[in-house]
């Protein structure tokens, strides 16, 4: 038997990094291993790392070498990696720096400097390149547009060349002394840090992972105060741009004056300013897709129009497409991407990360629920017999009736109101798909209903009605899925879900996780349709959460 | 295998210049491989044939330049003096040229003469050489006709004297000059540009203007005019009728009414220049220190004997190979079982391999390249494991549309699933390098390896694309470098050959290829926990016991095999082996048992679940089926015992017998069902004892060829191994043992080592007579 040293990694020949949790200086070693390499799934016993080319350039920004990552490694390895991982890792990080994106004076925009001119010939010969670049100043450069800074390390990144972006950020207008005031934990610090890296130009940009309620609206705000400068928050929705507003004022020494909201109801341009993705993407009808863009989209205007010093985009897993158009003409501003789940069924998580900046923090869940910052959770999925009836229903339906057949069978309205009567006296949130199903669900227990459909007022009152323990439950559609901050509500029973989203389940449960203040247990059940197509869907929505460590429990309904 | 150590050194040099030769003596593409004496006994034989099939062995590796200077020396009339030697080779790079004239001696194609030249032992009838004044193009008239043309009188008046005169006369500097100047300006250009386009090749007429009509009238006897009726005489206009004519009389040119030209190879001296000067030269390829390649004390004969493999070092090495070659094995029957759920359509073209869109199918599911899936099918074909079925739709008649499909033999499975695990590599690996369907890249497969082994323990070369170049030049014409680069991928791929880096054998293929019995003694030893995770994964330390590894692959797909490995459940993998008559709790009991963790319910509960899909539905193979409209009736036939009717449902029953013989039970009892036939029955798989009668057959046709061409040796070992592989048919538990010794000799010279130290490749050939 090979005779395993005493690490805790496994590196495989492929870059990928297994950290058994239980061996001796897993701790150490994690620490480590995140500073070159990305969380890719956190189940209990064995973590998945990656080290891909853009984590390691990454690290080689903060001035981490190759040496140092080969040490680490070697150090920590339980068996001794193959030379092809180091000499790899040597020629990835080698890269870096060999291009750079600097600011031309002359041009007054950008050049792409490359330390051998035949690297510049190599990469200027590419397809995919040529049209960004400008003209040939000398030898080793070619000029860029400035509105090309993104597309061009986009580019430059997927042809394997990473781009050392010297080109600094533009200061925006300044804040006159925003303070934080209110302590940030650890981990939170930690992720400012990580994002910012001490106002280095290779820092200020890229994506903050943590999960739901721990406390991703505090590291936006702590941005602010960092960075000090003009600002704009992209959000979900107004309920999210409001509940944004409120923690902003209770957080940090802002005041109203220093706030505003720009959305349908209101059109407040402040030094903080919160706008949602949808207000920011609103499509002119006068226009079409071959007119101009800012003509079709007029609100994104908004980016351009004033000194932002800095954009944080709450929930930037949601990034739409129009916003990925302007978003890479404003690479010159800095940037925060939120989210819980970095997870796009469409694959795109790149594009993300190409345009808003690298993941710069990742934290495991279930690190954070053992440190209490996020409520222990028990999820459970509860398996419904279809009736006989309902069976042959099903059997005989056309594919696409399928899901929403077995998604909202009757057999699930029992189960409700019995979960209901096992959590008398706790708050409750009912979270589905399907209004109509949701309708009878509300009806049934005489409970309020917010749908998509409900007006901002309503919705607002429902929600501050649960916040403050005066309505124990309430049943909502999936615009409750994101960033609405509920935390005393421990119970969440998601009826009914979008087929397979993992990133839905995952933003469900995380409406329940924020930390209780007696230190109860969040509950989160899941009603799934026995042998249907929703039992399938179910295993997948379920695995995000599996990689984070979480178990499902299963039981029958009885 | 110190093979060559029994044969004497000139039998010895043959083999090194005859690879092939090696390749036929020791049995390598025939099964059973005969004993080492009869080996030894094959090779002297061969070495000491003085036939065209001996000659014809060793054209197919000449190398290039050897192959060249064949060439040339058959334009020389079989002889090139010392002069002429060095004349033709100038251009060519001396270290080649002097190996290949000593490989045409070593060989017995040449034998050196006094004075330095070389002088040919065998008529290569290479087919398409230079056309001489003997050739009977010319009669009798038109050879007089040049002889006074060019002044000559030959001794008797005989075709073949006034052919030596002629040439005599070209061959004689003094006259040849003379000749030459007696030429028009135009008839030298002409004459040169001919030797530069082709040498002593045909050209069309045509690039000098002129037509095969015009050709008909170079003729040297002054007869012209009886041309007239016929053709019409080429314009005196055109300069170059004039000029080639003169050449046509002078018995420097030749042509045919098809519109060529050409020199007259007795008139070759003349041209003064070298038969062929596109010499290609490769540099020998560089052997540098390889790591995979294990160290210089990993001998096969210290390991041989028991005494172990080299040092530590050597043992971990073998070990870790070791372990990815079982891993390499669990794929194969990963690969092979869902083959077998999915049997593959066989192409209408009868080829042995599947159609690109299965390969790219199994490719995709498997996480594999294309090449490695024909990799393994080709090797579950060349070991039967695949058979082709035939299932006849609507069986209406023998003519009727035929659906081939590639099947597994359930008894060949059987049996393979009980050989130890590093008998299977080997088996994987004697099949590649015995069997294949297309000759030449197995003989690729051959030479490579037998190149490869004669690196010292440690050794690789060091650039591949150079190396493959490299084999092609030297084992020209049989081998090509694209041919070579498919073998080593798959050699790599086989864990024969080192996956990266310098190009040399595995410490684990050295040793298959020259210790089989060392390979059994090695010790992979292993881990037997695993760490079953809530998500569905498995990961595996890199040294799981094969056994608990390929146990685990019935269950789980492999995600990732780049050190640790990490599987994940799968539905259809599970559904599967239910199918093979694992339950649930066994599959339970099995990952419990694995696990060093306790497993979550959210796994037990999966594996129920699948478990449980798979027995919903059921297919049933019934030769006949039987439905009634009322289950009283249905019972009621049940009841006869002859039927032998199973009641599957209540209103249908199954019978294995076929669907007359039930009728026809059923009819004695006064029972009439309507015997409705639709679509397709179940095939069944074809088992090899079936095959056995066809491979027999096919051997006795071989057996009538062999005996009506005078027992060619071809026909008869193609029979030879046919009948071998009949016998393994119909015992398919036998089969592994047979290759148990398919070793590659080591190379013919003892004490032939390629000296890592001695800077770019030399080879220290020892003895040398």
């Amino acid at each position: 038997m090979t005779t395993p040293l005493p690490g805790p990694l496994i590196v495989q020949s492929d870059l990928v990094v297994l950290l058994e949790t239980a061996a001796d200086g897993a701790e150490e070693a994690r620490a480590q291993l995140a500073r070159f390499a990305e969380l890719e799934k956190a189940p209990e016993h064995v973590h998945t790392y990656r080290i891909t080319p853009l984590s390691l350039w990454n690290a080689a920004v903060t001035g981490l070498t190759a040496e140092d990552v080969c040490d680490v490694l070697r150090s920590s390895a339980k068996y001794p990696p193959a030379d092809a991982v180091f000499h790899e890792i040597s020629e990835l990080m080698g890269r870096y720096g060999r291009l750079r994106l600097v600011r031309d004076h002359d041009t007054v925009g950008l050049a792409l400097v490359a330390d051998r001119p035949s690297l510049l010939e190599e990469v200027a010969r590419s397809p995919k390149i040529q049209p960004l670049l400008g003209e040939r100043l000398d030898g080793n450069r070619v000029a860029v547009r400035l509105g090309d800074r993104g597309p061009v390390k986009q580019s430059l990144l997927a042809l394997g060349w990473p781009v050392a972006d010297e080109a600094g950020f533009d200061t925006g207008e300044e804040l006159d002394d925003v303070e934080i005031l209110s302590e940030l934990r650890s981990y939170q610090a930690d992720a400012l840090a990580s994002w910012w890296l001490d106002g280095h130009d290779g820092g200020g940009n890229g994506v903050v992972t943590l999960p739901c309620g721990a406390g991703k609206t505090l590291v936006g705000l702590a941005a602010i105060a960092t960075t000090q400068m003009r600002t704009l928050v992209v959000c979900t929705s107004v309920s999210s741009v409001r509940q944004w507003m409120r923690e902003c004022l209770l957080h940090t020494s802002l005041t109203e004056d220093d706030v505003g909201e720009w959305s349908s109801h209101r059109k407040q341009i402040r030094p903080i300013t919160f706008v949602t993705y949808n207000m920011l993407t609103w499509a002119d009808p006068a226009f079409d897709d071959d007119d101009d863009f800012l003509d079709r989209y007029p609100n994104l205007r908004l980016f351009d129009d004033q000194e932002w010093g800095l954009i944080v985009y709450d929930e930037v897993h949601l990034l739409p497409a129009p916003v990925f158009r302007v978003t890479s003409r404003i690479q010159a501003v800095r940037r925060l991407g939120l989210t819980a789940t970095l997870v796009r069924e469409d694959g795109k998580e790149g594009d993300v990360f190409s345009l808003i900046g690298p993941k710069r923090f990742d934290a495991p869940w279930t690190e954070l629920e053992a440190l209490g910052w996020i409520a222990p959770a028990v999820c459970t999925e509860v398996r419904i017999d279809l009736s006989e009836v309902n069976r042959m229903t099903y059997a005989i339906a056309d594919q696409r009736a399928k899901h929403r057949l077995a998604a909202t069978a009757e057999e699930k309205l029992p189960v409700v109101s019995e979960l209901l009567e096992r959590h008398q006296g706790e708050q409750v949130l009912i979270i589905g798909q399907f209004v109509d199903q949701l309708k009878e669900i509300a009806e049934m227990l005489d409970a309020p209903l917010v749908t998509g459909r409900t007006g901002q007022k309503r919705r607002d009152e429902c929600f501050d009605a649960l916040r403050e323990g005066e309505l124990p439950v309430l049943v909502v559609s999936k615009i409750a899925n994101f960033s609405i901050d509920l935390p005393e509500v421990g119970v969440a029973i998601q009826v009914s879900g979008q087929f397979g989203s993992r990133q839905e389940e995952a933003q469900r449960l995380g409406r329940v996780l924020r930390p209780k203040s007696d230190g109860s247990v969040a509950h989160f059940y899941s009603l799934v349709s026995r042998d249907t197509e929703e039992s399938r869907f179910a295993r997948n929505r379920q695995r995000f959460l599996a990689e984070q460590g979480y178990r499902y429990e299963i039981v029958d309904a009885a | 295998m110190q093979i060559y150590d029994q044969l004497p050194p000139d039998v010895s040099r043959y083999l090194r210049a005859v690879p092939l030769a090696a390749f036929e003596a020791f049995g390598l593409g025939q099964t059973p491989s005969p004993s080492v004496s009869e080996s030894i006994d094959a090779a002297r034989a061969l070495a000491a044939a003085d036939n065209d099939a001996r000659a014809h062995l060793a054209f197919e590796t000449l190398g290039f330049t050897a192959s060249v200077l064949l060439w040339i020396a058959t334009n020389h009339a079989g002889a090139l003096s010392a002069e002429a030697l060095a004349f033709e080779t100038a251009a060519a790079d001396a270290d080649d040229v002097h190996e290949a004239i000593e490989r045409l001696v070593d060989a017995r194609l040449a034998q050196r003469t006094r004075s330095g030249g070389l002088q040919l032992l065998v008529d290569p009838d290479l087919g398409a050489s230079a056309h001489t004044l003997a050739d009977g193009i010319l009669t009798g008239k038109e050879l007089t006709a040049i002889c006074q043309n060019l002044g000559v009188t030959p001794d008797a008046n005989r075709a073949a004297e006034r052919i030596r005169a002629i040439s005599e006369t070209f061959g004689d500097q003094k006259a040849g000059a003379r000749i030459l100047g007696r030429l028009s300006g135009m008839a030298r250009q002409i004459f040169d540009a001919i030797a530069d386009a082709v040498g002593l090749g045909e050209l069309a007429a045509g690039t000098f203007g002129l037509s095969f009509h015009d050709l008909s009238w170079l003729e040297p006897v002054a007869d012209r005019a009886n041309q007239a009726h016929v053709y019409v005489a080429p314009e005196h206009s055109k300069v170059a009728f004039g000029a080639l004519a003169e050449l046509v009389d002078h018995g420097l040119v030749g042509s045919d009414s098809f519109g060529n030209v050409w020199i007259w190879r007795e008139a070759w001296q003349l041209a003064d220049r070298p038969l062929f000067d596109d010499w290609m030269s490769v540099p020998r390829p560089e052997i540098v220190a390889c790591a995979a390649a294990g160290s210089a004390s990993l001998s096969p004969t210290a390991h041989g004997a028991g005494g172990g493999a080299g040092g530590d070092g050597d043992e971990a090495l073998l070990v870790e190979q070791a372990r990815r070659a079982l891993r390499l094995v669990v794929r194969f029957e990963e690969l092979l079982r869902y083959w077998g759920a999915n049997p593959t359509k066989a192409l209408k073209t009868r080829e042995r391999r599947f159609p690109k869109p299965s390969v790219k199918a199994t490719a995709k599911a498997f996480q594999l390249s294309d090449s490695e899936v024909e990799l393994f099918v080709g090797l579950a074909m060349s070991m039967r494991f695949l058979l082709e079925n035939d299932i006849a739709q609507g069986a209406k008649s023998r003519r009727g549309p035929v659906d081939l499909r590639w099947m597994i033999d359930p008894d060949v499975m059987d049996s393979w699933l009980e050989q130890p695990p590093m008998t299977k590599w080997s088996a994987l690996l004697a099949y590649h390098t015995k069997a294949g369907s297309d000759w030449r890249i197995e003989a690729t497969r051959f030479l490579m390896l037998w190149h490869l082994s004669t690196l010292a323990p440690g050794g690789g070369v060091a650039d591949e694309t150079g190396y493959l170049a490299w084999l092609g030049i030297r084992y020209s014409p049989l081998v090509t470098a694209e041919a070579a680069a498919e073998v080593l991928h798959d050699l790599r791929a086989l864990e024969v050959v080192t996956r990266s880096g310098p190009v040399g054998l595995t410490a684990l293929g050295r040793l298959a290829l020259t210790d089989f019995e060392g390979l059994e003694r090695i010790e992979v030893a292993s881990s037997d926990q695993a760490i079953v995770q809530a998500d569905l994964t498995v990961v595996t330390p890199p040294d799981l016991d094969p056994r608990l590894l390929a146990r685990l692959a019935g269950v789980a797909k492999l995600e990732s095999d780049a050190g640790a490995l990490i599987f994940r459940l799968d539905e259809s993998a599970i559904a599967e082996s239910i199918h093979a008559g694992e339950t649930v709790d066994t599959i339970t009991a099995f990952l419990e048992t694995l696990s060093s963790v306790p497993i979550e319910a959210a796994v037990s509960r999966f594996v129920s679940d699948a478990a449980s899909a798979a027995e919903k539905l059921s297919i049933i193979d019934a030769p006949s089926v039987l439905v009634g409209a009322d289950p009283a009736e249905l019972a009621a036939a049940a009841s006869l015992k002859p039927a032998k009717l199973t009641i599957v449902a209540p209103t249908v029953a199954i019978s294995p017998l076929s669907p007359e013989k039930l009728r026809s039970v059923l009819a004695k009892k006064g029972l009439a069902p309507a015997l409705v036939r639709d679509g397709e029955s179940a095939p069944e798989p074809r088992r090899s004892s079936e095959q056995a009668k066809e491979l027999e057959a096919q051997a006795e046709e071989y057996e009538k060829l062999s005996k009506r061409w005078h027992d060619r040796p071809a026909f008869k070992r193609q029979a030879e191994r046919l009948l071998a592989d009949a016998e393994r048919a119909r015992n398919p538990g036998r089969r592994w043992t047979t290759y148990q010794r398919f070793g590659l000799p080591a190379p013919p010279l003892p004490g032939e080592v390629i000296d890592l130290n001695a800077g770019p490749a030399t080879v220290d050939t020892g003895q040398r007579s």
